[in-house]
């Protein structure tokens, strides 16, 4: 490798290392730290006194994560729900970029720009919009109970519905692209030749586009799930007290407890839960650009 | 070859336009059952689309396609009787050999697993492919994928079977083998069989009969020999091989010969028979450049000859071409076999006499 190259390579290095695995070693040396009124609010892994290195490695936070059942409840529910809300975005997401792909080009930018565009305004101002839309005052209920058809308020803030609405919005964007893209690459001829062989047009959509856009459907999915997995804004502004997911949960032990070691330990344990979808997909995706 | 006179495919005035552009200008043709049909032509000249709308994936804008007597033109493709190989071949990357050519047959309700699965293992063993059954397409070689495509064409026993470029994605020497290969096994299951191409060679080597399209229309329909042989027009005889034409008036006409006189020759040409055309009529008169004789004196003969200087000569191995400027300044081909090969060739800059029998010659009237 020559020095150009790599000088180019090293950029990206330079900037994962500075931003993502120096604080990543933070975080995990906290998580071994216990709790102390003092700034930083945690006690230091090494002492050194009378000649003596202590080395205090406090495994305490990842036991009490397994004593009180909440913090396994958030794992789980932060898991379903972005299971959930991964299949649904994927429900959403598939017609939309079949429909993209199979649209003249001039039409198909268009129709990209329309997915791409709200992006544009800030994700906090959209999801705040979201709380107007589903309060109780709010849009949808103002406008049924106009029209008649309730006539007390449906409870839709503050639920997990709401959460799935903001999930599945926010991230829609992530999943229509890849699939977009993979639905592009499909050979036209392959579905003529399907036809041609007696397939009828729906046949035709499960036996060929579908199986060949798994990749774009994988790819999609863990753009979507591995955020919401740990996703704050949302849960916090639409689900509520009642929503139960990790972020929140980490957001309270760092800033409400203050216990800053507990609140590491609950970030490793997720990112190594998250490790397992990761690993797997990675696997996939090596296999796929093998063949 | 296993045909009889009865027409599996008719063609009935069929035009196809993309936004007011004809790409098929009222085509009509009849194929009949067991005929491998080629439709030969250049890029653009509406043999795909046509093929297209055999196979239903584009819809005729006028005219009308019957198969076996039945008006088809507005059945979707999936529900008619006719299978196509691709160009790209088209196999389905996800599955196996075996499953892509079980894939027609499955699409009917009517065939149990077992049915289905003998009749695969009959299919490769026809293509020779029977080892591969539980490969994937990307593990087959250009070859390999084309029986196996073939293979899957043919598993539903179409009624008739289009060929896109069938030799399209092979290299040169792997494609005159297939060529054979593949009119063998279309002959032995005896399918009607319509094919598209642009390679003249191919369609001589694997049709019955040729169509030679241009720009949307049919110029000429015959077996390979008389397209050869007797084209029609300037642009089949131009397509078709290699051909010398010169620009003549026609000056004698007599029942049994005729004479036309060319500003690029000196003596007069000589065809056999008359000619369809007025005394002083303009038409093109081709000479195929293997009926041209070559000699270093003059042929003891008044009518069909020239002479000029060698200024190219091709040698490919068993013939060359020589190519013989005119006093005029035009270019004539003439060819020779090289079956001596000590022969005192002729070389550059020589001075040569073309000549040609009466009945070389062919008057083109368009």
């Amino acid at each position: 490798m020559s020095w150009g190259q790599r000088s180019v390579i090293s950029v990206p290095y330079l900037w994962l290392t500075l931003f993502f695995l120096v604080p990543f070693v933070i975080v995990f040396k906290i998580s071994f730290s216990e709790m102390a009124y003092a700034i930083p609010p945690y006690t230091e892994l090494l002492s050194w006194a009378d000649q003596q290195l202590t080395v205090n490695l406090n495994i305490g936070n990842y036991f009490y994560l397994f004593t009180d059942d909440l913090y396994v409840r958030a794992y789980l529910s932060s898991i379903r729900i972005a299971a959930i809300a991964t299949v649904i975005c994927l429900i959403v997401a598939y017609p939309i970029a079949y429909t993209i792909a199979r649209a003249r080009p001039a039409t198909r930018n268009a129709l990209l720009m329309l997915v791409i565009l709200p992006s544009w305004t800030s994700f906090l101002i959209r999801i705040y919009a979201w709380v107007g839309i589903l309060k109780n005052n709010g849009l949808i209920n103002n406008l049924l109970m106009w029209l008649g058809i309730i006539d007390q308020p449906i409870a839709m803030l503050n639920t997990e519905f709401a959460v799935y609405i903001g999930i599945v919005y926010a991230y829609l964007p992530f999943m229509v692209l890849p699939l977009y893209t993979n639905l592009m690459k499909l050979d036209k001829s392959l579905l003529e030749a399907a036809a041609d062989l007696g397939a009828a047009p729906w046949k035709v959509f499960m036996t060929i586009t579908l199986p060949l856009s798994k990749a774009g459907m994988i790819a999609g999915s863990m753009l979507v799930f591995i955020p919401a997995v740990g996703e704050f804004v949302i849960p916090d502004m639409l689900g509520g007290a009642e929503t139960l997911m990790i972020g929140k949960v980490l957001w309270q032990e760092f800033f409400n407890n203050r216990d800053w070691p507990v609140a590491s330990a609950v970030a490793i344990v997720m990112l190594l839960l998250l490790l397992l979808p990761i690993t797997l997909f990675h696997r996939y995706q090596a296999r796929e650009l093998e063949s | 070859m296993a045909q009889s006179n009865q027409a599996m495919l008719e063609i009935r005035q069929v035009s196809k336009l993309f936004s007011g552009v004809a790409a098929v200008k009222e085509v009509s043709l009849s194929i009949n059952k067991g005929e491998i049909f080629a439709l030969l032509g250049g890029s653009g000249c509406g043999k795909t689309t046509l093929l297209r709308m055999l196979a239903g994936f584009e819809n005729p804008s006028a005219g009308a396609i019957f198969i076996d007597g039945e008006d088809i033109s507005q059945i979707p493709p999936h529900k008619r009787p006719v299978n196509m190989m691709f160009q790209s071949y088209a196999l389905f990357p996800h599955m196996t050999v075996a499953q892509n050519v079980a894939f027609g047959l499955k699409q009917e309700k009517r065939y149990i697993n077992k049915e289905i699965d003998d009749k695969v293992s009959e299919l490769l063993g026809l293509v020779r492919m029977q080892d591969f059954a539980q490969r994937k397409p990307d593990q087959l070689s250009g070859g390999q994928r084309q029986r196996v495509a073939l293979a899957r064409s043919l598993a539903k026993q179409p009624k008739v079977l289009l060929l896109d470029e069938p030799m399209g994605a092979l290299d040169k020497k792997l494609r005159s083998q297939m060529q054979l290969e593949v009119v063998d096994i279309i002959e032995a299951v005896g399918v009607t069989c319509v094919m598209v191409t642009h390679d003249q060679e191919e369609a001589m080597t694997m049709a019955d009969r040729i169509s030679v399209m241009h720009e949307g229309e049919i110029m000429q329909v015959g077996t390979p020999s008389e397209i050869y042989e007797f084209p029609n027009s300037r642009h089949t005889a131009e397509f078709i091989g290699s051909v010398n034409i010169f620009d003549a008036t026609l000056t004698e006409l007599n029942p049994d010969y005729s004479r036309l006189s060319s500003t690029d020759l000196t003596a007069p040409i000589q065809v056999e028979a008359g000619i369809n055309a007025p005394l002083g009529a303009q038409v093109g008169v081709a000479i195929r450049p293997e009926k041209i004789a070559m000699s270093r004196t003059q042929p003891n003969v008044t009518d069909n000859w020239l002479t000029g200087v060698v200024e190219d000569i091709a040698y490919l191995g068993g013939h060359s071409v020589y190519y013989v400027k005119l006093a005029s300044g035009k270019r004539v081909m003439a060819m020779g076999t090289n079956n001596d090969r000590h022969e005192q060739k002729v070389t550059w800059q020589d001075p040569v006499y073309l000549h040609w029998s009466n009945t070389s010659a062919v008057v083109l009237y368009q």
